[in-house]
């Protein structure tokens, strides 16, 4: 059997409970049912995360993970993020804020798929890491640079576009510990506090999630102060950019 | 809402999702015809043009990808618009798949059938997404 196999019957899984829930309509005043419905319905995200997480794996392992671009709106992809987390954020009480004018945001050259993961991922981690009452808040607006110049990024001296979208997560979480700081990006790492809550995870979500973003020529960074929260940023190139403004903006 | 409902091929192998696409696009006011195989597709639209097919990647036989070039060659299925239905880990053929003529694609396991559904009343046209 290969993981790929395991796509049919969870994609109809997925389906069958979404229209399950419709079906059912409120769930809040359907009492014992739909508590166990909801159980299966977070055991099932979760089981969808994993298998697509062992499959993005597999396929870096054979060298054929490749991103298909095009042009995308940024602030959609946000905003389908943001829908696929608001049950748990609702659950643990943390306040979702998204702040963009989607009107100003221009369309960056990304894959919608790749781009909704690397959102979710982040949003997830936020609201996983964010005490009861916290909140977490998405921005977009665009940018000259590919990341600022004290990040270490490998794209910076290959960086082609002059013009990006850069998103942010900000969250008023737990932050993440100064000796962790340097390998959350690494496969399979998993910081302490992850494993102490028992919280799901492979610690496979962020290094996913920076070889999406490195494949679309951008950047991932991310500060954070144990205690206070944690900003995670990445940035994308925009579609066309300026090519009248290229003379006076010298590429480096 | 229009007159004359419009009709979607699906083509999907897989019998379990087949079935949940058909009820959720005749629920959505669409008319269904099914199709398991590329062949049986291609047949299909010979015998009267859909106003969209739905179709899966990875099939038996000649595939989607093959059915996708065969009816973007052919000036009669050219303007049938045709919405990609693929599997996680199929980013190449994606690719392909837009590069060939395909609308829109969307990954199975990422996406609601609601996102399925708000998209087809997009591309028909048909007032309702």
């Amino acid at each position: 059997m290969t993981v790929q196999e395991m796509q049919v019957p969870i994609t109809t899984l997925s389906w069958n409970i979404e229209r399950l829930t419709r079906v059912l309509g409120d769930l809040a005043k359907a009492g014992e049912a739909a508590k166990l419905f909801r159980r299966i319905r977070d055991a099932h995200g979760r089981l969808v995360t994993l298998v697509e997480d062992m499959l993005s794996l597999a396929k870096l392992q054979e060298g054929a993970f490749v991103v298909a671009r095009r042009p995308t709106q940024l602030s959609e992809v946000v905003r389908k993020a943001l829908r696929s987390i608001e049950g748990e954020a609702l659950r643990r009480n943390v306040h979702l804020q998204r702040s963009a004018d989607p009107r100003k945001i221009p369309l960056t050259l990304g894959d919608p798929e790749r781009l909704t993961q690397v959102v979710g991922n982040l949003l997830s981690n936020a609201v996983k890491y964010t005490p009861r009452g916290g909140t977490v808040r998405v921005s977009l607006r665009q940018t000259q640079e590919i990341a600022p110049p004290t990040v270490v990024t490998r794209r910076r001296q290959e960086a082609t576009a002059s013009r990006y979208v850069l998103c942010s997560v900000e969250d008023t979480g737990i932050g993440i510990p100064k000796d962790e700081q340097q390998n959350v990006f690494q496969q399979f790492f998993r910081g302490r506090k992850a494993v102490a809550t028992n919280e799901g995870g492979t610690g496979l979500g962020l290094f996913l999630v920076r070889t999406i973003i490195e494949q679309h020529e951008g950047a991932i960074w991310f500060t954070s102060r144990e205690g206070y929260g944690t900003t995670f940023f990445f940035t994308v190139p925009i579609v066309n950019p300026y090519a009248g403004e290229a003379s006076t903006n010298p590429r480096r | 809402m229009p007159e004359k409902r419009l009709r979607i091929l699906v083509v999907e192998d897989e019998e379990s999702l087949l079935s949940t696409l058909q009820d959720e696009l005749e629920a959505g006011g669409f008319d269904v015809d099914p199709a398991l195989t590329g062949e049986e597709a291609l047949r299909k639209v010979t015998e009267g043009p859909p106003d969209l097919i739905l179709l899966d990647i990875l099939l038996p036989g000649v595939g989607g990808l093959g059915v996708l070039s065969i009816l973007k060659r052919e000036e009669r299925t050219r303007k049938i618009p045709v919405v990609m239905l693929s599997n996680v880990g199929d980013e190449a053929k994606v690719q392909e798949a837009l590069e060939l003529g395909a609308e829109e694609y969307f990954v199975k396991t990422r996406h609601e059938l609601k996102d399925i559904l708000d998209r087809l009343h997009v591309l028909l046209k048909t007032g309702r997404s």
